[in-house]
């Protein structure tokens, strides 16, 4: 477990090293979000609400999806990588768990520029636009819960895709075909509430919603009770079956090196 | 433990293992000894999980796969010119406090630990640096230090000797002389030089395009297959007679003389006295046997 945490802390130090990337990152984050809520703006015109959901509400969903989904940004090509130098071969004698280390490295990212980046960034938005308040402080604790959960989908999603790279010369198509649903899919390019009831319900079916939409539906007070630790479980039960399929891609990946000779 | 059973492995169309059986029993030091290319790194790397075999049986601390169980791995440790164990983007001092918290080790003791082997590794003047900053002997040194801090049961050294100067390799080699005979370890040491295998192990496997061809102690080798020295002396006046010497061979081209001779047969001093008698030398240059002419003594015999 130690290693593990000093695997996160040190990729979140090695963050910090870099100032520029820092600066440009509030920067970006911040530019990104003016500019969807001046599209939003633009598009809502003068009406109060489109379809019972307000301005504040969109503008609410899109700087904590647009947010997060930048600040969960990191290199999805690192598997790839390693396998085509043969470096993967260094960790297999790691007597470390790699979906974890990768995962907390990826946290340790993630943390950094949820901190330095996504907050600040917030932080000059609300003095641009009036965004929802948290309905409650509970609410807030389970918002925060279910983004750990959604991000834990999001990196479970992405890692299957890289475990790929054992069979495909390259993944970087593939990637970037899947970033596109998760960005339509998961509701931080058009809200859900706007989706078609038809597609709105294929997607309840799929993981996607389980990532940004959720949170943002638990912050808005749209899910309570019984509703919001359905949407918790629901989320935990992605992680589960997609924990499992990670798993399985990686050990047949590994074997295949394995028989192969590495 | 380690036991291998007609073991095979084919790469990429070349049979890189063909049918080798061996077992090496817990604290033995076992030197595996072979050309370039004859199959000690792939033999390494079955041993530790790296490679399934095609066929035959494996077992490395009672494991079919050690890279399997985290648990076993942690008694393991590899050092290899070919891979790292140190963090690529890490500081090296930083990669060892890693090795102690992935090794789950005693905190303290892995310190004064550290602060030992750094000194006998001479590594202390680089650890503030990342791998890519050092050179290829550097950071050998910098792996070795990694590999001993996790206090291994099984330590694999693949050609660890290459890239160092000649006087801290030999201080290097003479700490693990050490380290061996303190028996807490199952030590395997690949080499390309008989030497080092003859100072480091109790045991010899030699192999050569993939097959076992001798398993068994360096003075078996030493005895049975005694390989061959070679003095190259200048004369600059006279002229040596060997009539009455058991040499295996002489030649000679205007003022220098090359002996090829079996240690078993004959000392290298008597034929120098021999060669003082009739002779002025001017310079003497010897040569260890090296590994090919042993290797092609053993097919013979």
């Amino acid at each position: 477990m130690r290693a593990y945490l000093e695997f996160a802390i040190k990729k979140f130090q090695d963050k910090m090293a870099y100032r520029l990337d820092f600066f440009m990152g509030i920067v970006n984050t911040a530019i990104t979000i003016l500019v969807y809520l001046c599209i939003y703006r633009a598009l809502y015109g003068n009406a109060a609400d489109v379809d019972g959901i307000s301005y504040s509400m969109v503008a609410t969903n899109f700087v904590i999806t647009l947010g997060l989904s930048n600040a969960f940004h990191y290199n999805e090509m690192f598997l790839q990588d390693k396998i085509r130098d043969g470096s993967i071969t260094n960790e297999f004698l790691k007597p470390v768990s790699f979906i974890l280390r990768l995962l907390s490295e990826n946290i340790g990212e993630g943390a950094f520029k949820i901190i330095f980046h996504f907050l600040p960034a917030l932080g000059i938005t609300i003095l641009y636009t009036k965004l929802c308040p948290p309905e409650s402080v509970l609410g807030l604790f389970a918002m925060f819960l279910s983004v750990v959960l959604g991000y834990l989908i999001l990196w479970l999603i992405s890692f299957i895709i890289q475990t790929w790279s054992f069979w495909l010369f390259s993944v970087w198509g593939i990637i970037t075909i899947k970033n596109v649903f998760v960005s339509i899919l998961s509701g931080s390019l058009l809200p859900l509430w706007f989706m078609p009831e038809a597609l709105r319900g294929i997607i309840s079916v799929t993981p996607f919603e389980s990532i940004y939409f959720t949170p943002v539906r638990i912050y808005l007070g749209e899910l309570e009770g019984m509703e919001l630790l359905w949407a918790l479980a629901v989320q935990i039960m992605w992680i589960a079956v997609l924990g499992l399929i990670a798993n399985a891609f990686w050990k047949k990946g590994v074997k295949k090196l394995v028989v192969q000779g590495g | 433990m380690i036991v291998l059973q007609n073991v095979c492995k084919t790469l990429s169309g070349r049979e890189v293992l063909k049918d080798i059986s061996f077992h090496i029993a817990e604290n033995e030091n076992v030197g595996i000894i072979g050309l370039n290319g004859a199959g000690k790194t792939t033999l390494l790397n079955t041993i530790a999980g790296m490679i399934k075999p095609d066929s035959g049986f494996i077992r490395s601390g009672g494991k079919e796969s050690l890279i399997e169980e985290k648990q076993a791995l942690r008694k393991l440790a590899y050092v290899s010119g070919t891979r790292s164990q140190l963090w690529e983007t890490l500081k090296v001092k930083d990669s060892f406090d890693n090795c102690i918290s992935m090794y789950r080790l005693n905190r303290k003791d892995a310190g004064e630990r550290l602060i030992l082997l750094a000194d006998i590794f001479e590594i202390r003047a680089f650890m503030d640096r990342t791998p890519e900053g050092l050179s290829l002997g550097e950071r050998m040194r910098c792996e070795m230090v990694y590999a001993l801090l996790a206090q291994p049961k099984i330590l694999m050294l693949d050609e660890v000797m290459n890239g160092l100067d000649l006087s801290i390799k030999y201080k290097i080699m003479g700490y693990f002389e050490k380290y061996k005979n303190e028996r807490r370890v199952t030590m395997i040491y690949t080499s390309n030089q008989l030497a080092e295998v003859e100072q480091l192990c109790d045991r010899v496997l030699l192999i050569d395009q993939g097959k076992l061809i001798f398993d068994g102690t360096m003075e078996r080798i030493m005895k049975q297959f005694s390989p061959y020295y070679r003095i190259e002396i200048k004369i600059s006046e006279g002229f040596p007679d060997f009539e009455d010497l058991p040499l295996e061979k002489y030649s000679m081209d205007n003022d220098g003389l090359t002996i090829v001779y079996d240690k078993q047969k004959i000392g290298t001093a008597q034929i120098l006295k021999q060669v003082m008698e009739k002779c002025k030398i001017k310079d003497v240059k010897l040569f260890e046997p090296n590994l090919e002419d042993t290797i092609k003594k053993i097919y013979r015999g």
